[in-house]
């Protein structure tokens, strides 16, 4: 393991967030929006305002990008695969189906201004986890590696399959509303959401932590991990439950996101050279909320005042990037 | 160590072999063989605390495995399963700490007494020198001796691994069976593997363990292995192939006696095997004599089906034996002198090639301690080139002129 690039990943949250709360359409100072930052402000109304509304926004992103990166990571590790992210896997599409579900037929009355954040996330997160669980029973059965990521995909495209057909047969203006939540955005990010999902998440984001040992010994394969004393089912089921809700957590911030996921967990693995779980989760967390904060500062910087879908950020400059690095590492063998 | 008592083994209410009493004890390496697909995998597995038994039940030093909890049983039990997981950036030290999961607190971070036990357990494995290596440039044989350690590092009493000899090359089977049996000695641990290798099993192993036929069959001494019959059909060991009960070795050529041309070989205290072999792996039918029954050459011939002309132990060879293998001799294509040590038992081998060179048979002669006793026979360099000359065309023409002078 590499141990060097450990503050740097520290020091590039902290910074962009410190950055993306300083840019923007208003002009502020960047020591201004750092003492704010840290509570030392003495700037006008105004300021002060637009100052809330980015830390706001910024914190949405780091909230949504550390949970899609260490979700990310704790299922590459449970699937053995590389390629296992939650996009991948069709847990997204089940949580976009149960939100299309809630937002469109369930909940009635003022879409977005009146829900109720508790009824979608609890939405979400049975959506998540139902298809999770409808991907592992039916990976369980096929065993191979390959299949499980067939099968996931599967479930996804059923999963949108039928949230089209959901919004299709919606009125205009409700389906509208689900349209633009799909391409994700931190800019609907609001207090009374992103407050009563702070402690889910660090709850999630800890157990996840906790689940790392048991997922270091499933690399092993499934057998030699349960004669080291792993109690498999319970490591099963826990790990998609907790990847499933910081997953529904992340998609009612923002709308479904994606890349993020994939792409955290191989730059730890990659920046680190590690594939020990205790680090790489963690650290998925926070190469995640950097790349997301700095995924939304692209999105609304590129092309003022347009605030850009993030999806489409994150996948336009991220993928590259990742090929490149994972080329460079194969260039050097 | 591990005991299992009325054990049926199998996936959920599915037997795949039943009536299993067994124990494997502290102290000795117990060794598994039987035929694909007889159930070694299912047992082992089940024998390692991973699949529960269909009926029945497994003791490990008096506890129930199969009710313990999953971290208490890992203390008492580790095991090494087939394949390569792909560890990718894990060194060989992470690899083997990771044997410490049962030991460790939920955040796995290794005590004093871990590292000892880790480190422990590369040296014993022989893996010490690989620690800083990452485990997915291991050879087969290096990553199979750390997949060892990291079971070793669980610091359990018995250790259960299926077919730990299996993808690996010659040096690195009879490397891991060693350090299995010298584990056993050095830490008392009880050790019960599978494996495909007869032979190996054969000479590794303080016991046998073998599924005939559905059912198992426990032998402290591998000879009385041999003598059954379902075992010798169980493993293929009829028709060409043969074991010998003293040599263990499998050998092949038996049945091959309608051959030609007919070569007869004299031989002695091992010089005649080699030969044997080489000559019935052609097809030539071989005739050998005069041996004692108690000589190896004895031993290897007859489990190769090569009629022998026989000398009881510890007696000079008599008159019968000697016309007997004389005009067995006469009767053959070629006869080989395979250049015995002689000595006074059985003196009469030389007299016998001399006497055969004398009139007139084709005699070709290995190199070996009694190479000077013989008068006129043709030297060859090895037994290679002793094949070529026996089975060059125009041989026989030669034999026949020889013959008629």
């Amino acid at each position: 393991m590499r141990h060097w690039p450990l503050p740097l990943l520290g020091a590039s949250l902290f910074g962009s967030f410190l950055i993306s709360v300083s840019t923007g359409t208003v002009r502020i100072p960047f020591e201004v929006a750092v003492a704010h930052v840290f509570g030392l402000s003495s700037a006008d109304h105004v300021t002060t305002a637009v100052l809330d509304i980015r830390t706001l926004r910024v914190l949405a992103a780091a909230i949504t990008g550390a949970c899609l990166g260490a979700s990310g990571a704790l299922l590459q590790s449970l699937f053995r695969n590389p390629l296992a992210d939650p996009f991948v896997l069709g847990i997204s599409s089940g949580s976009s189906l149960a939100i299309a579900l809630t937002l469109v037929f369930g909940l009635g009355g003022a879409l977005i201004s009146q829900y109720d954040p508790y009824a979608l996330y609890a939405a979400g997160a049975l959506g998540a986890l139902l298809t999770s669980l409808l991907v592992i029973s039916l990976s369980s059965v096929v065993q191979s590696v390959s299949s499980v990521v067939l099968v996931g995909v599967m479930v996804g495209y059923l999963n949108s399959g039928l949230t089209a057909l959901v919004v299709f047969l919606s009125e205009v203006e409700r389906a509208r509303a689900f349209s633009f939540w799909t391409l994700g955005s931190f800019g609907a990010a609001k207090w009374s959401i992103l407050l009563p999902l702070l402690p889910v998440s660090a709850a999630t984001l800890l157990t996840m932590f906790l689940m790392a040992k048991p997922l270091n010994a499933l690399a092993f394969g499934d057998e030699t991990a349960v004669s080291m004393g792993v109690r498999l089912r319970p490591t099963n089921v826990a790990t998609v439950a907790v990847a499933a809700s910081a997953l529904s957590a992340s998609t009612l911030i923002a709308g479904p996101i994606g890349f993020i996921g994939l792409a955290s967990a191989h730059l730890v693995k990659l920046a680190l050279d590690t594939s020990d779980n205790r680090v790489v989760i963690p650290l998925s967390a926070v190469v995640g909320a950097t790349v997301a904060i700095l995924s939304d500062l692209a999105a609304r910087s590129l092309l003022p005042p347009m605030d850009l879908p993030v999806t489409a950020v994150t996948s336009i400059f991220g993928a590259p990037l990742l090929v490149f690095l994972v080329l460079r590492r194969r260039g050097w063998k | 160590m591990i005991e299992a008592r009325a054990l049926s083994v199998g996936y959920g209410a599915k037997v795949v072999l039943g009536g299993v009493e067994l124990e494997v004890r502290p102290g000795e390496l117990t060794l598994l063989i039987g035929p694909n697909a007889s159930g070694k995998s299912t047992l082992l597995k089940t024998l390692a605390g991973v699949l529960r038994p269909v009926m029945g039940a497994v003791y490990v030093a008096g506890a129930e495995l199969h009710r313990l909890p999953p971290r208490e049983r890992a203390r008492r039990v580790s095991a090494v399963f087939t394949g390569r997981p792909d560890l990718n950036a894990m060194t060989v030290e992470e690899v083997v700490a990771m044997g410490r999961y049962p030991w460790t607190n939920l955040a796995h971070l290794l005590s004093e007494e871990d590292r000892r036990a880790v480190e422990g357990a590369m040296r014993d494995a022989g893996v010490l020198h690989l620690r800083h290596r990452k485990a997915s440039e291991l050879s087969d044989g290096q990553f199979q001796r750390v997949m060892i350690a990291r079971a070793l590092a669980q610091s359990p009493r018995c250790l259960v691994l299926d077919e730990p000899t299996t993808h690996l090359d010659v040096r690195s089977r009879l490397e891991v069976m060693g350090l299995l049996l010298r584990l056993t000695r050095s830490k008392g641990i009880a050790v019960i593997a599978s494996t495909h290798e007869l032979e190996l099993a054969l000479r590794f192993a303080d016991r046998i363990v073998a599924i005939l036929d559905g059912s198992i069959v426990v032998r402290d001494d591998p000879e009385d292995l041999l003598k059954e019959e379902a075992f010798v059909r169980g493993f293929g060991l009829e028709g060409e192939l043969s074991i010998s009960p003293v040599t263990l070795s499998v050998e092949f050529g038996r049945g091959s006696s309608q051959g030609s041309p007919r070569v007869f070989v004299i031989a002695g205290a091992g010089t005649g095997s080699r030969v044997y072999r080489a000559l019935t792996r052609r097809g030539v039918r071989v005739l050998t004599g005069v041996l004692h029954r108690n000589d190896v050459d004895h031993h290897v011939a007859e489990s190769m089906g090569i009629e022998v002309i026989s000398e009881e132990p510890f007696n000079p060879i008599g008159e019968a034996s000697y016309s007997a293998a004389l005009s067995a001799a006469l009767g053959s294509d070629a006869v080989v002198y395979a250049s015995p040590p002689i000595g006074p038992l059985n003196r009469k081998n030389a007299e016998l090639t001399n006497e055969l060179v004398g009139a007139g048979m084709r005699v070709l002669m290995t190199p070996g301690p009694s190479s000077g006793l013989v008068r006129g026979a043709e030297p060859v360099e090895s037994v290679g080139m002793l094949i070529e000359e026996l089975l060059r065309p125009g041989a026989e023409v030669k034999k026949a002129e020889a013959r008629v002078g």
